[in-house]
């Protein structure tokens, strides 16, 4: 792989740079985030895919410890949070930002290195989870050692981010940039103190317990969001070729969001002080105020578009923020004490997490078929790209909804008192069944979207040595035919 | 999969922009309603910040319900026993201990067909010497004439008497029975000895 021309440096003059510059700028870092991303992704989906077939095939691989239900569903979560969601979004933002800022991305080379030490992290950590040294704290199973490597190469990335930031010559901020800047420093905060709190320094008692719903609630909720958000802004009035409705919305989804977000995520009857589950509570309710801000937003952007999309780009973003609402909605509905009652000990938290988690990647999808054909130049089968989205969308909502049903049957069930556990337990085994199926479809898209990138940079291989010649910046970029 | 790099459509890569259309007030009325209805819950479950309140616990009812096998008298005799009153002394297998309570166990005293001579030492009490089944003993029992009511001296009667796995096969008695002997004993001041009582007829 050849480093990147990196024709800018730290103290670079602000003059107007060519569009094709600045995606040429991009090029590696994006592509070494999104390979790893799509690879982990197919990762993510077999171990989800075991996960789930354990429910109605308890004896499917069962005498392997490594393929434990434990550990197969840690993979499952840790793979697409930190393996796909984390790496799409860091690629996102780069681009993003560089190309907002209407400036060349600063460290590329480095940058690089950084995306392929994340990814190493990762690898490090889904084998220390396979092999039992997990953490045990739900979505932060990571062992230590890994995580450390995931944290110094997020670092890069936002400390590079923020440098190219700073050399901005646009100077307006667009309402993706306060999504995107507030992404970047929320996960290593909540890392950061994650990391100290439970790994390096671990509080005692139920602390530990309040710290690890305090990080998987910020990270699933605020964080996937923001970054999801931030993707969406963009290609939302990119791709409906209209302006976005309206910056004063983007405005009040972004406060609402991260002043709410931020206390979700402890379980109503968790065995804390009462004020913390009340609060939590109470915060995940006042969460529907953003997700009705996200559809506001989405319907009024798209309405009257007369761009056609039938499974295209516009269609994986319009439906990655249309799921991100919904499961924002299903999460407020947990802030109802009485709901939340029923619904504590069943399926039904899975559902709407899942949900937010794939929903995140229809929008990632979107984003990197916009991005990738822009900084390589070679474009994307855009049938491949129409099936995906066929594969992706019906898996998306197969793997996360009838977890909802099934949860609301089962906690009924729990609730009377003729039923034996098992009994309210089986109440969900449908729904098992029918997410199994969604895993197999998402399984699909994701196999599609590990070829589509494969195939870009088998592409850019045999082409190399051309893109070079009429790299920066006389490079115009490919636009997906949509 | 080719290189295409000269399809750029200049409309297209233009950087998107943002409308300043005011937020809708609807969204504002419902963050105001949502921020209310939090509030409340807060105020209602929330402790107000104090690290020393929890949330109660509240169980939901048992759903083991003990079958009602002999509903009536024998029923609510069974609890009395259990209650504990006679238990105490005569123990849940109804044998008592040897030498210091009597057992009920098959005892001619318990089971003799007319219930009036067991319905008194119920009532008053019986203290001293005594004969049971050729076994001696020397004791007290207390009177439960102001502790227990006439029909569950009735109930607990009819159940010691007619206990099965005891062997017991006696007639049960009526909370009417133990009201008269009540109404015919209430001068008695002590306990009945086993010489007294012997002399009452048992269909009295």
């Amino acid at each position: 792989m050849t480093a990147p021309a990196a024709t800018s440096s730290c103290c670079s003059t602000p003059a107007i740079q060519s569009v094709g510059a600045i995606d040429a700028s991009c090029r590696w870092p994006v592509l070494t985030l999104l390979k790893g991303a799509a690879f982990w992704l197919v990762v993510s989906s077999v171990f989800g895919l075991i996960a789930s077939l354990k429910f109605h095939q308890p004896t499917f691989l069962a005498g392997c410890e490594w393929f434990t239900y434990g550990r197969a569903y840690a993979v499952w979560a840790d793979a697409l949070v930190y393996g796909f969601c984390v790496p799409s979004a860091l690629a996102a933002a780069v681009w993003l930002i560089a190309r907002l800022g209407k400036v060349e991305l600063h460290g590329p080379v480095i940058l690089t290195a950084a995306a392929k030490f994340w990814h190493i992290g990762v690898f490090v950590g889904l084998c220390g989870i396979l092999a039992g040294d997990s953490t045990g704290y739900e979505w932060f199973e990571l062992p230590r050692y890994s995580v450390i490597i995931l944290w110094a190469a997020y670092l890069v990335f936002a400390v590079c981010a923020l440098f190219t930031h700073a050399a901005r010559t646009e100077r307006a901020l667009y309402p993706s940039h306060w999504f995107l800047l507030a992404a970047l420093f929320w996960f290593p905060w909540i890392l950061s103190t994650a990391v100290l709190l439970l790994q390096l320094h671990p509080v005692r008692g139920v602390a530990q317990a309040a710290i690890a719903w305090w990080y998987s609630g910020n990270l699933l909720v605020v964080w996937l969001a923001l970054a999801g958000l931030a993707a969406s802004l963009y290609l939302l009035p990119k791709l409906a070729e209209q302006p976005l409705q309206s910056r004063y919305t983007a405005l009040f989804a972004f406060w609402t969001l991260i002043l709410f977000g931020t206390w979700a995520g402890i379980p109503a009857g968790a065995a804390l002080p009462a004020w913390m589950p009340t609060v939590s509570g109470n915060a995940s309710l006042l969460l529907l105020v953003p997700a009705l801000a996200i559809a506001t937003t989405v319907r009024q952007t798209t309405r009257g578009s007369t761009v056609i999309s039938k499974g295209d780009l516009l269609c994986y973003t319009k439906s990655g923020a249309c799921l991100l609402a919904l499961s924002l909605v299903l999460l407020a509905l947990t802030g109802i004490p009485k709901f939340a009652r029923v619904t504590e000990f069943t399926w039904f938290n899975h559902s709407h997490t899942a949900l937010r988690l794939y929903a995140f990647a229809m929008t990632m999808f979107a984003a990197a078929y916009h991005i990738v054909p822009r900084v390589t130049g070679v474009t994307i089968c855009p049938r491949r790209i129409r099936i995906q989205f066929w594969f992706a969308i019906p898996g998306a909502l197969l793997l996360s909804l009838p977890y909802a049903v099934g949860g609301l049957v089962q906690g009924v069930k729990l609730f009377n008192l003729n039923l034996s556990f098992l009994d309210a337990s089986k109440a969900s085994l449908m729904a098992v069944r029918v997410a199994t199926l969604g895993e197999v479809l998402f399984l699909g898209a994701g196999v599609i979207f590990l070829i589509n990138m494969a195939a870009v940079i088998f592409a850019l291989g045999k082409y190399t040595i051309t893109a070079e010649v009429m790299d920066t910046p006389k490079l115009h970029t490919a636009e997906v035919r949509s | 999969m080719s290189a295409d790099p000269n399809k750029l459509n200049p409309n297209r890569e233009a950087e998107p922009t943002a409308t300043k259309t005011v937020l809708p007030v609807w969204l504002v009325c419902v963050l105001l309603m949502l921020l209310f209805t939090a509030g409340w819950t807060f105020d209602q479950d929330g402790g107000w910040f104090d690290a020393r309140v929890y949330k109660p616990f509240k169980a939901p009812p048992d759903p083991y319900q003990p079958p009602a096998v002999d509903a009536g008298l024998y029923g609510m005799g069974e609890k009395v026993y259990n209650k504990p009153t006679c238990v105490a002394c005569h123990q849940p297998h109804g044998k008592g201990m040897p030498g210091q309570f009597p057992s009920l166990v098959g005892s001619s005293w318990i089971t003799e067909p007319e219930p009036g001579r067991v319905i008194r030492i119920v009532l008053d009490g019986l203290q001293g010497p005594m004969d049971v089944d050729g076994l001696p003993f020397n004791g007290a029992m207390v009177p439960w004439k102001d502790v227990l009511t006439d029909e569950e001296i009735a109930a607990v009667l009819t159940y010691v008497r007619g206990q099965k796995e005891w062997g017991n096969k006696a007639p049960e008695v009526t909370p009417e029975r133990v009201k008269a002997v009540r109404e015919k004993e209430k001068a008695r001041k002590q306990s009945w000895t086993a010489d007294e009582i012997k002399k009452v007829n048992p269909a009295d």
